[in-house]
């Protein structure tokens, strides 16, 4: 099965440089849509999808190689390999950032930069670290997931109301939005939140850019600046967001977050 | 009343409607939410409007879920629908509601819209399914780690019987006969295994076994054995070993199962073993009788010859004729108790009391005349009787002492020392000379070995210490050996004095003298 296959991985774009999205716990690649547009006229685009979400291939979910984030992290690096001969600029939202950590330290000649959307290298309060939960919030979390992932296992998809102002979603596309076998979204909200890579940060020694909302209750603040403080060469842009997803709900400040951070770069 | 005078106010019918309703800034702050919805939930609509948002009303689980699915879904789709999520109730507790959104915008601002429907009965019935669901997934689990070892457990039985040629069998209540396996018609003489039906397996069993199946032999829950011939279509006759057993069950007819096995190989072995066996208890009658006789003559008559006055000549033949004779009689004497230790009936001893010190005393005289040019002494420890078998210890001692004059040094003394003790007597043989090769020692009482050294004219058998060995069994005691360079070569005969009766052993045993 090659890597295209397995992890849905799209190129679009064209430039001497190559951007690779990584989205985040909860959707798909298609979380990218406000974002990539901007970058497409110079930047070669690629986008794919963590195996066990979207339209990956399901049957390579293998639940050994993904009971932790460096199964994920070893396609990110197969992927690197495969569409870009450069040095590529990671950008991951959330549980991504993480695997791009993993992944450069892995293989650092494969990474040239990263931008850290909403990430965070613990979920659970330990000691002084504030993660934002407790591991009683994470059980809250899996059985709600467990409550709304209850007719997704047959070929029953949530029902769509319409989609007011955006009629180019098709019905197939919507449907796979979020959608995955409730085993696998279980196993991996599991593996993202009970996830600490507090110890690696120090390691990563390329720049990144770490894009925190300033309302984020997935990753508050506090999380971006102990990121901030503890990356060697990271920097912190706030962006006025509420959620975890600025990406979506704030395109256009992120993108110019995210182009000052590429033009100070050398690439 | 016309039916405009009872078209109601839209305004009450959005406050009274039967399911919650709200409307929410992009952010989730709650701009206008119903009665239905504040009822549900035990909170004042002035305690939510423009104050709480929606997020802020849900389970930790639940604002998690909001973040990462409902908000992304929304702004791609622009709704969302049937999301399951527990509302927390004024007074903390859980209501499970169901809820659908959809994104507008209006004025330049987004809104979302917001209908939620209480779902209790719903959710306790998903719950019931998910938790029937998780059983059933744990039952199939359960039933196919099963399943797993249930072939695991078959390949081996199938190995197993392949690996012994076996044949099985059962019985079929529908078919009123045996089933067998196709490897039954290899047990009939066919090349390739086939289907045989019980007829046919019947009519080639040899009759004069008696009826078969064998009646009554099926019946009993204990296991039974029944051996049979069948004769095969390729003129062969094999024999059959059948195991079998009933199963009985409570709620179906008692059902059988067996195996068949070719044992013909074994059986004409076993047979081939008692014809040899047979054949050896003649050949002992006929050495003992047929043998011992004239050597008995031969050595008789040269001690006649002997004690007559003959020339220098003479003297010196009829002294080898009787040296001879006395070498074939221990021969035969030592191929008779091989013969029967081998046939597993040991060597017979007949203990009575004896005198040690006269016993090795009388031997040492014939032996010294046997081996005429030797030095044989005699050392005695101790005093008082001792319960043996003075022939077999004559043997004992002379095989001994025979082995050390043909391996001993050639001018060495040959020692043997006579000691009782207060639980066991002993009887040593020593000689000086080259010691036995270490890696001979293991093997020393085993019946034909013996060291390589021996010259030419001095060959025995090689049984002289396996009867040894026998002897000394037979009396409850045991034999050992040191042998060095410095010390020489010592073979030692331990008896206790009270023996435990040995097991096997055909030594009888007379009471002690008190």
């Amino acid at each position: 099965m090659s890597v295209t296959q397995r992890n849905n991985v799209r190129v679009t774009g064209e430039g001497p440089v190559t951007l690779v999205f990584a989205h985040g716990f909860g959707c798909d690649q298609s979380m990218w849509r406000l974002l990539t547009p901007s970058f497409s006229p110079h930047y070669r685009i690629v986008t794919f999808d963590l195996v066990g979400c979207g339209q990956s291939d399901i049957s390579a979910y293998d639940r050994q190689k993904y009971s932790s984030l460096s199964g994920y992290a070893d396609d990110l690096v197969e992927i690197a390999e495969a569409f870009s001969d450069q040095p590529v600029l990671f950008v991951g939202h959330s549980v991504s950032a993480m695997i791009g950590l993993l992944a450069d330290i892995q293989a650092p000649e494969q990474f040239a930069a990263h931008v850290m959307i909403g990430p965070s290298p613990s979920y659970i309060n330990d000691g002084d670290y504030v993660g934002g939960f407790t591991r009683k919030d994470i059980d809250s979390l899996l059985e709600t997931m467990e409550a709304n992932y209850l007719g997704w296992s047959s070929t029953m998809a949530p029902a769509i109301m319409g989609a007011p102002g955006q009629p180019e979603l098709g019905v197939e596309l919507t449907n796979s939005f979020c959608r995955t076998d409730p085993e696998i979204a279980k196993q991996f909200a599991r593996v993202t939140f009970l996830s600490d890579n507090r110890s690696d940060l120090s390691r990563l020694q390329k720049p990144v850019l770490i894009l925190q909302s300033s309302e984020d209750m997935i990753a508050p603040r506090s999380v971006g600046e102990y990121l901030s403080q503890t990356i060697p060469n990271a920097s912190l842009r706030i962006i006025e967001n509420l959620g975890h997803c600025p990406h979506l709900s704030e395109p256009a400040a992120s993108v110019s977050a995210m182009r000052e951070f590429v033009a100070g770069l050398s690439l | 009343m016309s039916v405009d005078e009872q078209v109601r106010d839209s305004g009450e019918l959005f406050d009274n409607a039967a399911c919650g309703l709200m409307s929410t800034s992009h952010d989730g702050t709650i701009q206008q939410v119903n009665q239905t919805f504040c009822d549900w939930i035990g909170f004042p609509k002035s305690e939510l409007t423009g104050i709480r948002k929606l997020q802020d009303l849900l389970t930790v689980g639940g604002k998690i879920f909001h973040q990462t699915h409902w908000m992304p879904l929304l702004q791609i789709q622009g709704s969302v629908a049937e999301i399951a999520l527990d509302v927390i109730h004024a007074d903390q507790r859980k209501i499970p509601m169901l809820m659908n959104a959809i994104r507008r915008e209006h004025n330049g601002m987004v809104w979302h819209d917001i209908a939620a429907f209480i779902s209790e009965d719903r959710r306790a019935y998903e719950r019931e399914i998910l938790r029937s669901r998780h059983q059933a997934e744990e039952a199939l689990a359960e039933q196919m780690r099963s399943q797993r070892a249930l072939e695991l457990a078959e390949q081996r039985l199938r190995l197993a019987v392949e690996a012994a040629q076996l044949c099985l069998w059962d019985d079929d209540a529908r078919q009123g006969g045996r089933v067998f396996d196709d490897r039954a018609a290899l047990l009939l003489g066919y090349a390739e295994p086939r289907a045989v039906s019980a007829d046919e397996f019947a009519a080639a069993v040899d009759a004069s076994g008696g009826p078969f199946p064998k009646q009554g032999s099926e019946d009993s829950s204990e296991l039974y054995r029944h051996e049979y011939r069948i004769n095969g279509i390729d003129g062969i006759q094999r024999t059959i070993l059948e195991t079998g057993r009933a199963l009985n069950s409570s709620d179906a007819p008692a059902k059988h199962v067996g195996v068949l096995q070719d044992i013909s190989e074994i059986s004409r072995q076993r047979m081939a073993a008692e014809d040899r066996a047979l054949f050896a208890q003649q050949m002992i009658g006929i050495v003992s009788h047929d043998l011992r006789n004239p050597l008995s003559a031969i050595m008789l008559g040269s001690e006649m010859l002997l004690s007559t006055s003959l020339e220098a000549n003479q003297s010196r033949y009829a002294g080898a004729i009787l040296q001879s004779a006395h070498r074939s009689q221990r021969m035969v004497g030592d191929l008779l108790d091989f013969t029967s230790a081998r046939l597993g009936r040991g060597i017979a001893v007949n203990a009575e009391a004896v005198n040690l010190k006269a016993l090795v005393d009388r031997c040492v005289e014939e032996l010294s005349m046997v081996f005429s040019g030797r030095v044989i002494r005699h050392l005695h420890h101790g005093a008082g009787l001792c319960n043996a078998d003075a022939d077999r210890l004559l043997q004992l001692i002379g095989n001994l002492v025979a082995n050390a004059v043909k391996y001993g040094a050639p001018e060495g003394a040959v020692t043997i020392t006579s000691d009782i003790q207060p639980t066991e007597f002993l009887v040593a043989v020593h000689n000086d000379g080259s010691p036995i090769p270490r890696d001979l020692i293991p093997h020393l009482f085993e019946p034909m070995s013996r060291g390589e050294h021996a010259p030419g004219e001095q060959r025995s058998v090689g049984l002289g210490l396996f009867i040894v060995r026998e002897i000394a069994r037979g009396h409850g005691g045991r034999v050992t050996v040191e042998s060095t360079a410095d010390a020489g070569t010592t073979f030692t005969l331990r008896i206790p004095l009270e023996p435990d009766p040995v097991p096997g052993a055909s030594g009888q045993w007379d009471a002690r003298p008190d």
